[in-house]
């Protein structure tokens, strides 16, 4: 080995090197705050806030779920896993019914051809833009004599127009030539869509889902505002019977913060492939 | 960062705005009737303390296995959330009996969800209040809410650290320390200190709720001002003996330890703990003959401090009074106002619970908070020899706090006094103009 091709084979291992530390310090960047919840659900809350030492795994033990579940096991607080039923029906209704409505939606706008069809999209594209805090009042009045029911927190969500903007640029992707065939055989609209459409549209499907599912769970405006009776409430109101109290007790906090992520963490991991191949094919496509 | 202060910001004010217009469309009001005194009583109320919480369940389990009647259904709601869901519920759709945080009682009153009390509980158990009590739930004459339990806020101090400084320490109301006298203790405590550090605020609390308002709005009644008078906060709340008082406060932060961990006075890092009765157990556990409690600075108009609490009150539209009224008349006698108090360390707010309880009683431990509630009265009536001051009895209460306590925060932080309560002063002015003084 030449001395030029030394020094070129030191320096990719410096520069890989460089590129590996870089990367190791944003993982644990990312990884820290979620390993610091799941450490501190199992330390006395006293552990929890000693700087550095909150990271150290000691004094661990169950207590604080203990603690969680204890609070939340009567039929005047409600039940812990009530409303962990409440908040699982509820993103599951939204993420079902979301996918059937937005991806019909979107697959009209993309491949349908009727009167205002263009007009109508720029509509729906300009309502990514609208926050939800915008229409929540209004929300509230329509929706007042729903309150106190699974149903009024998952209605307001089942159409989103960010889920329809995805599904309709993934529909546009799509080959005509596949569906022109299937029309030839004799498929209609309904048929197509369902038949060619969505059997090939399962990474976007899978990325909708994720991202509703993930969303939907972490709802906290709107259900403060229509649901009062325990029966309905979902998990994520209850944080505030841990976090709204003075003093906090922080190890409790992050107890349930860790059962309160853990439906969504699989969730993900069941439906990761196919979020990681939409991601990859839209990195692709540019 | 500044994104999410907007986000969190955009969210609150819609809440806001949401349970504004829900008030507004509650309408109704004053249709509330006795019934027949028998039936189902729906009962909402905050989920607090796991220890209070179980001692309202075992109030509603007793009282419903006491009589056959009236059952009485109890609902929690948490804490945090537990305002807002009254705010934002119609007045049609709340309960027969409700809780209710005393300095909001007012906006309830004028959204038209409570409904008086006084012809469904007893007139025994409207005697056995205390003045406070019947202060903080009386409205123009009507009496609409009655508590369980009062507060007691003051200096919770350690004896041994004060004495080792040198430090000399008031024993009673009317030798409560001056803002001079509080300043210089401080120096010469944070002095003896390895932390650097003498007073513990509460900091961990958060100034900017109502902690702020509660804890240290009772520094500009002390010093001659207040938060508000005859509907107006501009010359009143940045009038100079507020500005003077809020400088006086700004003056201790150096001394001041964050204490996010709740333990600054427990661990020594400071000498003084701006204190509350629910400290008290703890601080009693820890620090055992040398915790001494201690009246708030004398501003210069004498010693004032903050008063109310959680109080009961029957929802406007309520067909079950006089059922709702027998369950408030189990719920404030001895045996269940002394289970609530033990519960939380509160100071009972009934005549008969407060001679027999042994913390706040004459030669209690918690005997200076006795004789501050003792001395109570209106925010709009100060005298000098009312002590334990409750907020402002108005429906613009909630614009009041949340402006005061965001100018404290800011002033905590090193922003000119005047400037920030003028700030707060032109808010609630503005929000009482636009509310026709929420009359």
């Amino acid at each position: 080995m030449t001395n030029a091709q030394s020094q070129r084979a030191r320096s990719r291992r410096w520069r890989a090197a460089r590129s590996y530390l870089v990367l190791t310090v944003l993982a644990a960047a990312y990884v820290a705050p979620a390993y610091y919840l799941v450490i501190g659900s199992f330390k006395p809350a006293a552990d929890v806030l000693s700087g550095l030492g909150g990271f150290a795994p000691q004094h661990l033990n169950l207590d604080n779920y203990r603690s969680v579940f204890d609070s939340l096991a009567s039929d005047s607080t409600g039940y812990f896993w009530q409303f962990m039923t409440n908040s699982i029906l509820i993103s599951l209704a939204v993420v079902v019914v979301g996918l059937v409505v937005n991806s019909m939606a979107a697959y009209s706008f993309a491949r349908l051809s009727w009167r205002g069809r263009d007009k109508s999209f720029l509509l729906v594209v300009a309502l990514v833009i609208v926050p939800f805090e915008a229409v929540a009042i209004p929300l509230l009045f329509m929706l007042n004599d729903m309150r106190n029911s699974l149903l009024v927190q998952a209605l307001p969500f089942f159409a989103n127009a960010f889920s329809v903007y995805l599904f309709y640029t993934f529909f546009l992707g799509l080959s005509k030539d596949i569906e022109e065939a299937a029309r030839l055989d004799g498929l209609g609209s309904f048929g197509t869509f369902v038949r060619i459409a969505v059997p090939s549209a399962k990474p976007v499907f899978a990325t909708v889902a994720i991202l509703t599912f993930m969303t939907t769970w972490g709802q906290y405006l709107w259900p403060s505002l229509v649901v009062s009776n325990p029966r309905y409430r979902p998990l994520p109101l209850e944080l505030s019977v841990f976090s709204g109290q003075m003093p906090v007790d922080w190890g409790e906090v992050l107890a349930f913060g860790t059962l309160l992520i853990l439906p969504v963490l699989i969730f993900f991991v069941a439906f990761q492939r196919f979020f990681v191949q939409s991601l990859a094919s839209s990195a692709v496509k540019g | 960062m500044k994104h999410r202060k907007k986000a969190g910001a955009s969210v609150v004010a819609v809440t806001t705005a949401a349970l504004l217009l829900a008030s507004c469309s509650s309408g109704g009001g004053g249709t509330s009737s006795a019934g027949d005194g028998t039936g189902d009583v729906e009962v909402w109320a905050h989920q607090g303390k796991d220890t209070e919480v179980a001692a309202l369940q075992d109030a509603v389990a007793n009282f419903n296995a006491s009589q056959s009647d009236i059952n009485v259904k109890l609902t929690l709601v948490p804490e945090a959330d537990y305002t807002t869901t009254i705010q934002s519920t119609s007045a049609d759709d709340l309960p027969d009996v409700l809780e209710l945080d005393g300095p909001t009682l007012a906006s309830f009153v004028y959204d038209a969800k409570v409904a008086p009390i006084d012809s469904y509980v007893s007139q025994e158990t409207i005697d056995n209040a205390t003045v406070g009590n019947v202060n903080q739930g009386t409205l123009d004459g009507t009496l609409y809410a009655l508590a369980q339990f009062n507060s007691g806020l003051g200096l919770c101090a350690n004896g041994e650290m004060l004495d080792a400084a040198g430090v000399s320490y008031p024993d009673s109301i009317d030798s409560a320390w001056s803002a001079d006298e509080f300043l210089s203790a401080l120096e010469t405590l944070a002095a003896e200190n390895d932390s650097g550090y003498a007073l513990d605020i509460k900091e961990n609390y958060g100034l900017g709720g109502e902690w702020g308002t509660y804890a240290f709005s009772p520094l500009l009644q002390s010093a001659g001002g207040n938060l508000i008078a005859d509907n107006k906060a501009s010359g009143v709340i940045d009038g100079p003996e507020s500005v003077a008082a809020m400088e006086a406060f700004q003056s201790w932060m150096p001394y001041v330890d964050p204490d996010e961990d709740d333990a600054a006075l427990v661990e020594g890092r400071v000498a003084i703990s701006w204190c509350g009765h629910w400290l008290y157990p703890g601080y009693s556990e820890a620090l055992g003959d040398d915790l001494v409690i201690l009246p708030l600075p004398d501003m210069g108009d004498g010693t004032k401090s903050g008063a109310g609490s959680w109080t009961w009150g029957m929802g406007s539209t309520t067909k079950q009074g006089a059922a709702a009224g027998a369950f408030l008349d189990y719920l404030l006698n001895d045996e269940n106002v002394k289970a609530m108090t033990t519960a939380n360390g509160a100071p009972p707010a009934t005549e008969s619970a407060l001679a027999a309880d042994t913390l706040y009683s004459s030669g209690g431990p918690l005997e200076l908070w006795g004789q501050q509630l003792g001395a109570g009265c209106n925010a709009d009536s100060i005298t000098d020899d009312c002590v334990t001051v409750l907020r402002p009895l108005t429906a613009g209460y909630p614009v009041i706090t949340s402006e005061f306590a965001s100018a404290l925060a800011a002033i905590a932080t090193g922003d000119d006094v005047q400037s920030a309560l003028t700030g707060a002063a032109t808010a609630i002015d503005q929000s009482f103009a636009d509310n026709n003084d929420y009359e």
